[in-house]
């Protein structure tokens, strides 16, 4: 038998070969030292490619592969448990400081992304009655060391308005993707986004600083983190607040 | 706040199937190892999901696999054609703190070589190769990018001797 060409033995290593095919080049390579060196070769690189894919992979964002902190931070929305606006209001916001986000409804296809910077100018965060909040937001993830929360608003498929207020003085990056372009209004602190689309994602970009972090949407909280830890989820009805006052440490 | 509740949008859409949520993951990884940037990824995964749906059910889609990272794999190609996303080829930092420095120092080292190397040969090679390490079959591989089926060991082969110098030259 002539020697398998190259093609032959990566189809062989591939398992691509029939089994007649694979019986008759597995019998020469048993045979043939050069072979035999070269599907070593082969699996090598392979093995390189393998490993350096796998290296790539660890590179991912955080927020793609959510860490312990973060996967208990993607949460289902649900329904807020019966408390008190003043309980709710110590347990989450101790600090009084964050961005208030809120999800409601208007109208809307190639996604497009936008962004704008929001800058606190004034004011508190704007409480929002329960009933006006839509149950739009159907995943937060939290990647707690680059202070990014991705909201996700699975079932926005007919549209959503979306608010995003800051809390406490500083900025934040509003980014948005929706299947239509999204419209950014901003003024006095607050960015009104007009999206589409049924994959649509914000994301909020906090400062680096900011590394707690306190979401819910409508009544309920999907997730409240220090940085470290989960805290237990807790009622609110004000509205999906994002931000604390945590200071982040120096790099 | 003047929050205004459209008619019974949100309620009446319909819902994600799961499966594309699971598309949505895929293609975002295929993309983030064809091109090292997280932001590209996510883009290229939601407009490829976002065409398929359109796409469907007008024109019926044999492999919806295929087709996905097929239209990924374009939308890839026309983003490098127009170069802007290549600015960004920076190694992503993850957010995982569990790491010393010296291993974050390691790990961000040896995923610059690689890229390096995966960016020194050419762009089918590139997909050629992801896609076989996605595990994908040279039946599909061929359907994605676009050749015959026995051409493709002959290209794999040919990608994975070039991926290996080039690998090897960066990293010696």
């Amino acid at each position: 038998m002539t020697h398998p060409g190259m093609d032959t033995l990566l189809a062989h290593v591939d398992r691509e070969l029939s089994p007649q095919d694979a019986n008759a080049v597995a019998g020469h390579i048993a045979s043939c030292g050069t072979c035999s060196l070269t599907v070593a070769g082969l699996r090598t690189t392979s093995g390189t490619l393998t490993a350096a894919v796998a290296a790539i992979d660890r590179a991912e964002p955080a927020s793609w592969n959510p860490s312990p902190v973060a996967d208990a931070a993607v949460l289902p929305l649900r329904p807020p448990p019966e408390r008190t606006r003043a309980a709710a209001r110590a347990s989450l916001l101790p600090r009084a400081a964050g961005i208030l986000l809120v999800i409601g409804a208007a109208a809307s296809a190639a996604i497009m992304t936008g962004r704008d910077v929001l800058s606190r100018s004034s004011g508190e965060a704007v409480r929002v009655p329960t009933n006006q909040l839509s149950p739009a937001v159907t995943s937060v993830a939290v990647a707690p060391a680059d202070g990014v929360v991705h909201v996700r608003l699975r079932r926005a498929a007919a549209g959503s308005r979306v608010y995003v207020e800051l809390t406490e003085g500083s900025d934040a990056i509003v980014s948005a993707e929706s299947t239509t372009a999204p419209h950014f209004t901003a003024a006095d602190g607050r960015v009104v986004i007009d999206l589409a689309g049924s994959a649509a994602v914000i994301r909020v970009t906090l400062p680096r600083r900011l590394r707690a972090a306190r979401v819910t949407a409508g009544a309920a909280v999907i997730i409240a983190f220090d940085g470290t830890r989960v805290l237990p989820a807790a009622a609110s009805d004000s509205g999906v607040v994002i931000g604390g006052g945590m200071p982040m440490p120096d790099p | 706040m003047g929050v205004e509740r459209g008619p019974g949008v949100l309620e009446g859409a319909p819902a994600l199937s799961p499966e594309y949520d699971e598309w949505l993951r895929e293609l975002r990884r295929y993309v983030h190892r064809l091109t090292g940037d997280p932001d590209m990824s996510e883009d290229v995964a939601q407009e490829a999901v976002l065409r398929y749906i359109r796409a469907t059910p007008a024109t019926p889609v044999r492999s919806p696999r295929a087709w996905l990272y097929r239209t990924a794999t374009n939308l890839v190609r026309d983003q490098a054609r127009h170069e802007a996303m290549l600015r960004r080829r920076e190694v992503p930092v993850d957010a995982d703190t569990s790491s010393t420095p010296e291993q974050d120092l390691e790990r961000n080292e040896a995923i610059r070589e690689v890229r390096d190397a995966l960016e020194r040969i050419p762009a089918r090679d590139r997909e050629l190769l992801i896609l076989r390490e996605s595990g994908f079959r040279y039946r599909e591989i061929a359907e994605v990018i676009g050749v015959k089926t026995e051409s493709v060991p002959v290209l794999a082969a040919r990608a994975l001797e070039r991926f290996r110098v080039a690998y090897s030259g960066g990293a010696g």
